[in-house]
């Protein structure tokens, strides 16, 4: 009879499940949570070191030509990385090693596409 | 012209396979929020046409007929699987107090089609060569037989105290007294639930389907149309249950009609329907949301030993009164 009882209120209960991810409110994100990573171009030096650390080999650092020279700041800077979403495990190893804190990974869970063109984090 | 509406649109087969879709939708949005669920959301307006979807989605997919299958009826029984249903469907009045078909016989009709959707349904496991089908399929056999019983003494109930085997009049008798289910026959209408969730092969009498067991039971081995239709099927057969505990126990599709006649009196009496069955469906959700899957030995001794008895008294206590 208990268990009837319990039926009931939930019936009138909101749902615990969280109407993800039509709409992210409710969704309960822990505060170190590691998602889409953030690329800050204007102070990433091109160093490569996430591209050496990255357990995944998802990281490529392809080099910067003239067509891109405006998205980046530091005249210096030869190689800019794009990170594949599709292969990484998000370890965050990239974000520890960046020497200008240039990488962040976001809260932002919301990586799955169809769409592999924005599965890159350039 | 009128007769052919009837048949093929309302309250014929069109309307009987938007009652199957809508009422699944129902049940499992209904399911879902006793678990605290969402349920269905995304084909139509809160997952409305999810079923629907479900069974377009189905049929497409590809087909795979088994070495060891029985080809012949492999191939065609299942599609022949809804027609028992949608035939049963047909006794059940639904806009008025009589239904499509109503003769002197309905309860008989209905009982001897639901066996014959039980010995489809066992035919099909058989013929699929897989011993998990196999299995299923006894298990269906089973209930068959464990559950038959307490449904036809269930149904005795209103037909002793209508007087008549006749939905129609059955539906005429509640309308002019009581419905059924209040005093004496709501053993019979707890009885005849339990015994709807064991024909619909639902928790916690889904023995026969087990996918966590069974992988699907006597199912197992269809695909893409043949699933669509044993789906379709099962859908029926969920509109048939309720139905029938509409017409048999609260008072089929009659109520207040305010003096209307006509085309209104029978929207009027489609309304009530679809209130009376959602809160059938609503009861069924509940139980199914509470229980979790019996072991087959304890449904045939439930059903044999407590459940059977039950019903035989059921109907002693009517004849006393």
């Amino acid at each position: 009879m208990k268990i009837f009882i319990e039926l009931i209120k939930n019936f009138f209960t909101k749902p615990v499940t969280v109407d993800f991810p039509i709409t992210s409110k409710g969704l309960n994100k822990p505060e170190r949570l590691r998602g889409r990573h953030y690329l800050d171009n204007d102070i990433c030096t091109g160093c490569k070191r996430c591209y050496r650390v990255c357990p995944s080999f998802v990281i490529e650092m392809i080099e910067i030509t003239e067509n891109m020279r405006h998205l980046h700041k530091n005249m210096k800077k030869k190689f800019t990385p794009v990170i594949n979403l599709d292969g990484c495990i998000f370890c965050g190893a990239c974000e520890d090693v960046c020497p200008t804190d240039a990488l962040n990974l976001t809260n932002n869970i919301v990586v799955p596409s169809d769409n592999r063109e924005k599965l890159k984090v350039k | 012209m009128v007769v052919i509406f009837r048949v093929l649109i309302y309250p014929g087969i069109g309307f009987i396979l938007f009652l199957a879709f809508t009422y699944d939708w129902l049940y499992r949005k209904i399911l879902a929020k006793f678990q605290l669920r969402i349920g269905p959301q995304v084909a139509g307006h809160k997952g409305v046409l999810q079923s629907l979807a479900d069974f377009i989605k189905t049929s497409t997919k590809e087909e795979i007929i088994p070495d060891k299958s029985h080809k012949v009826i492999f191939e065609y029984l299942p599609i022949f699987s809804p027609l028992p249903l949608l035939l049963a469907l047909f006794f059940i009045p639904i806009n008025s107090e009589y239904a499509i078909i109503n003769n002197q016989g309905d309860l008989y009709a209905i009982l001897f089609l639901i066996s014959l959707f039980a010995a489809i349904q066992i035919t099909l496991g058989w013929a699929s060569g897989n011993n998990y089908a196999m299995i299923g399929a006894s298990r269906s056999g089973l209930q068959l037989v464990s559950f038959g019983i307490p449904l036809v003494f269930a149904s005795i109930t209103s037909v002793m105290l209508a007087g008549s085997f006749s939905f129609s009049d059955i539906v005429i008798y509640q309308r002019d007294n009581n419905w059924v289910i209040w005093g004496v026959g709501f053993l019979a209408f707890c009885i005849f639930l339990i015994t709807s969730l064991a024909e619909m092969e639902k928790v916690p009498f889904d023995t026969p389907e087990a996918e966590t067991e069974i992988a699907g039971g006597w199912t197992v081995e269809y695909s893409g149309r043949k699933y669509a239709f044993i789906i379709l099927s099962e859908l029926l057969k969920e509109v048939l249950m309720v139905g029938l505990t509409v017409t048999l126990f609260l008072g089929g599709p009659t109520g207040p009609t305010f003096g209307m006649d006509g085309i209104v009196k029978k929207i009027l009496f489609t309304i009530y329907f679809l209130l009376k069955s959602s809160a059938v469906i609503f009861i069924l959700s509940l139980l199914s949301a509470s229980l979790a899957r019996l072991k087959v030995s304890q449904i045939t001794e439930g059903t044999w030993s407590l459940l059977t008895p039950i019903s035989i008294m059921s109907v002693i206590l009517i004849i006393i009164i």
